[in-house]
C-alpha cells in the first residue's frame, strides 16, 4: 500500500489527536498572534465611540451556552466599551438559557468600571416570543419588561427614569448578539426596519455568511462573526482577553485542517491517476 | 464458526469494559491528586468544575467510538436543557404573564378574564399528546400560523427582498466625491454578476445551451464559493468551542494554564 493510499484510508481519529495537540500546544506555551481588525468590526467600534456619553445602547443577548466560547467575548467585549464610554446599558435575553452568562458579564464589567445597577446598567432579563417582544418593545417596553431581572419596577429604576425611555424608538443603538432565532434576524426585520434604530450584531461563525447582506443593504451598520470578530473587537476596545488568548490555538488547528485538505486532494489525484493508468 | 464469532464479541465487550473502567479510574485518581494537592479547590466550585470536566471529557470520547459514558452525558445535558427550559418559562412567562395575573391578582386588582382565551387554547395544544384527539390542538397551531404569517410576511418581504433588491439595484459609483477609485465599486459589480448568474443556474424555464450555459456554470462558481466560505465559517465556530473547553479542561480542572 502506498503513502497515498495509507493516506486515503487513515483512522479519523489520528486527524483528531492532531487538531487536538495543535490546539494544546499553543494553549500551555502561550503563542500569541497578531489581530488585524477587519472593516465590519471597526464600524462597530466607530458606531459606539460616536454616541454621547449618557447615550442608551441595547444589548440583546441571544444565545445559550453552546455558543459562549464565541460569544460570551463579545459581550464582555462591548460591554467594556459601553462602560469605557460612560454609556448606559440595557441588557436582555430572548433565549433564556443565556440569562445567567449575561448576569456575569454584566457583573464582571460593571466592577472593573464601578458601574451601579439601575442607574448604570439594567438587566431587563429574558421574555419568551422572539419577534413579539421586539414589536412590544418598540411599541412601549415598560408594558413589555414591567420589571427588571430582579423584579425591581422598571419605571422606578433611575436609569430608565432620567433617560425618559418608553420604547425602542428612544434608543440610538442597539448590539445583537445573537446564535440563531430568534436573533439578529429578528432584530432586522422587526426591529431596525420599523423602529429606525442604528443595529450592530455579533454572530457565531456558523452564521456570519448569512448577514454579510445585511451589512451591504445597511441594514446592519456593522458585524462582529465568530471568535475572530471578538478577538478584533477586544482588540480595538484594548482589553485583550479570552478571545485574542483562543486566537493562535485557533490558528494552527486551521492549519492542520488545511494540511490535511491538501494532502487530501494530493492523494485523491493521484490515487486517480493511478487507477486511469491501470 | 458462530461460536468463534460470538466469542469474539464478547472478548471485544469484555476488554471495552475494562479500558471504560480503566479510564473512569484515572479521572477518579487525577481528581484525587488535584484535590490533595489544593489545585481544586475543596469547596462547591472544585466540585462544579470537577463535574463540568467529567462530563466535557465524556462528551469527546464519542470522537474515540459511541459508549455509554457517551451516552450518559448526552442525556443529562438534554434533561438539563430542557428542564432548565420548562423552570425559566414557567417563572418568566406562565406564572407572571398568565397564573398570577389571572387567578392570583394583586391586592385592589381585578383578575384579567380575558386571558382565559390564551389559557383555552393553550391547553388545546396538549391533545397532541393523544392521537385520538390530536386534532383539537390544529385550533391552536391555526391561530399561532394565522398571526405568524400575518406578522412575518409582509416585513420579510420588505426586509429580506425588497431592501436586498434595492441594495443591488443601486448606481455604481466607480469614483468617489473627489475623483478617487473606489474600489467596492468592483465588489458591488461582482455581487451583481453572481446574483444574476446563479439566478439563472435556478432558471429552469429554458434549456441551458449556449450563453445560458456558460451564465449557468458561472453560477454554480458562485454557489461552492458561498458553500466553501459557508464551510470555513463553520469549521472555525466548531474549533473555537473545542479550544474553550480545552482552555477549561487545562486552566480551570487541571490548573497548567498560567493565564
Amino acid at each position: 500500500m502506498g503513502i497515498f493510499e495509507k493516506l486515503m484510508k487513515i483512522d479519523r481519529r489520528y486527524i483528531f489527536v492532531m487538531i487536538a495537540v495543535a490546539i494544546i500546544l499553543p494553549t500551555i506555551y502561550e503563542v500569541r498572534m497578531k489581530i488585524d481588525i477587519s472593516e465590519p468590526v471597526k464600524r462597530i467600534y466607530d458606531r459606539v465611540e460616536s454616541l454621547k456619553p449618557g447615550s442608551v445602547v441595547l444589548i440583546s443577548n441571544d444565545y445559550d451556552p453552546a455558543a459562549k466560547a464565541e460569544l460570551y467575548p463579545m459581550t464582555l467585549a462591548v460591554l467594556r466599551h459601553c462602560f469605557r464610554k460612560n454609556l448606559k446599558v440595557l441588557a436582555m435575553n430572548l433565549w433564556p438559557q443565556g440569562a445567567g452568562l449575561v448576569r456575569m458579564a454584566l457583573s464582571t464589567a460593571a466592577k472593573e468600571y464601578k458601574k451601579e445597577n439601575g442607574s448604570d446598567y439594567v438587566f431587563l432579563g429574558y421574555k419568551p416570543g422572539g419577534a413579539v417582544v421586539i414589536i412590544g418593545m418598540g411599541q412601549n417596553l415598560l408594558g413589555t419588561f414591567p420589571k427588571d431581572a430582579d423584579s425591581k419596577p422598571l419605571a422606578e429604576l433611575p436609569l430608565i427614569k432620567e433617560k425618559g425611555i418608553k420604547t425602542l424608538k428612544d434608543i440610538p443603538l442597539v448590539i445583537a448578539i445573537g446564535a440563531g432565532v430568534p436573533g439578529i434576524d429578528a432584530w432586522v426585520v422587526y426591529g431596525k426596519d420599523q423602529y429606525g434604530f442604528s443595529l450592530v450584531g455579533g454572530c457565531t461563525g456558523v452564521m456570519a455568511t448569512d448577514y454579510y447582506p445585511y451589512l451591504n443593504s445597511g441594514q446592519l451598520s456593522g458585524l462582529m462573526g465568530g471568535l475572530k470578530g471578538a478577538a478584533e473587537y477586544e482588540t480595538l476596545v484594548g482589553r485583550p482577553d479570552e478571545a485574542t488568548r483562543n486566537m493562535s490555538p485557533q490558528s494552527f488547528s486551521h492549519l492542520v485542517i488545511i494540511a490535511f485538505v491538501i494532502l487530501g486532494n494530493i492523494a485523491l489525484i493521484v490515487e486517480k491517476s493511478k487507477k486511469k493508468r491501470r | 464458526m458462530a461460536a468463534e464469532v460470538s466469542e469474539k464479541k464478547l472478548e471485544e465487550k469484555k476488554s471495552r469494559v475494562v479500558i471504560l473502567v480503566a479510564l473512569v479510574g484515572i479521572f477518579v485518581a487525577v481528581n484525587i491528586y488535584l484535590f490533595a494537592a489544593g489545585r481544586l479547590p475543596s469547596n462547591f466550585e472544585g466540585l462544579g468544575i470537577m463535574i463540568a470536566a467529567g462530563l466535557s471529557l465524556a462528551i469527546y470520547s464519542f470522537l474515540y467510538r459511541d459508549n455509554p459514558i457517551y451516552k450518559f452525558a448526552e442525556h443529562i445535558y438534554i434533561g438539563l436543557s430542557v428542564g432548565y427550559i420548562i423552570v425559566y418559562n414557567y417563572y418568566n412567562a406562565l406564572k407572571p404573564n398568565l397564573l398570577d395575573k389571572l387567578f392570583f391578582p394583586p391586592p385592589g386588582e381585578r383578575a384579567e378574564l380575558w386571558l382565559i382565551v390564551p389559557l383555552f387554547f393553550g391547553i388545546l395544544m396538549f391533545f397532541r399528546f393523544s392521537p385520538k384527539h390530536a386534532w383539537v390542538s390544529r385550533w391552536s397551531f391555526a391561530f399561532i400560523v394565522g398571526y405568524g404569517s400575518g406578522m412575518a410576511i409582509p416585513r420579510g418581504v420588505k426586509t429580506m427582498i425588497f431592501a436586498q433588491m434595492e441594495a443591488t439595484l443601486r448606481p455604481i459609483e466607480f469614483f468617489d466625491m473627489y475623483g478617487n477609485f473606489n474600489f467596492t465599486a468592483i465588489a458591488t459589480l461582482i455581487a451583481i454578476v453572481g446574483i444574476l448568474a446563479v439566478l439563472i443556474y435556478f432558471f429552469f424555464s429554458l434549456e441551458h445551451k449556449g450563453p445560458l450555459k456558460v451564465a449557468s456554470r458561472v453560477g454554480v462558481w458562485f454557489i461552492m464559493i458561498a458553500f466553501g466560505a459557508q464551510f470555513g465559517y463553520t469549521v472555525m465556530a466548531r474549533m473555537s468551542l473545542l479550544i474553550e473547553r480545552i482552555r477549561f479542561l487545562l486552566g480551570d480542572w487541571l490548573n497548567v494554564l498560567r493565564s
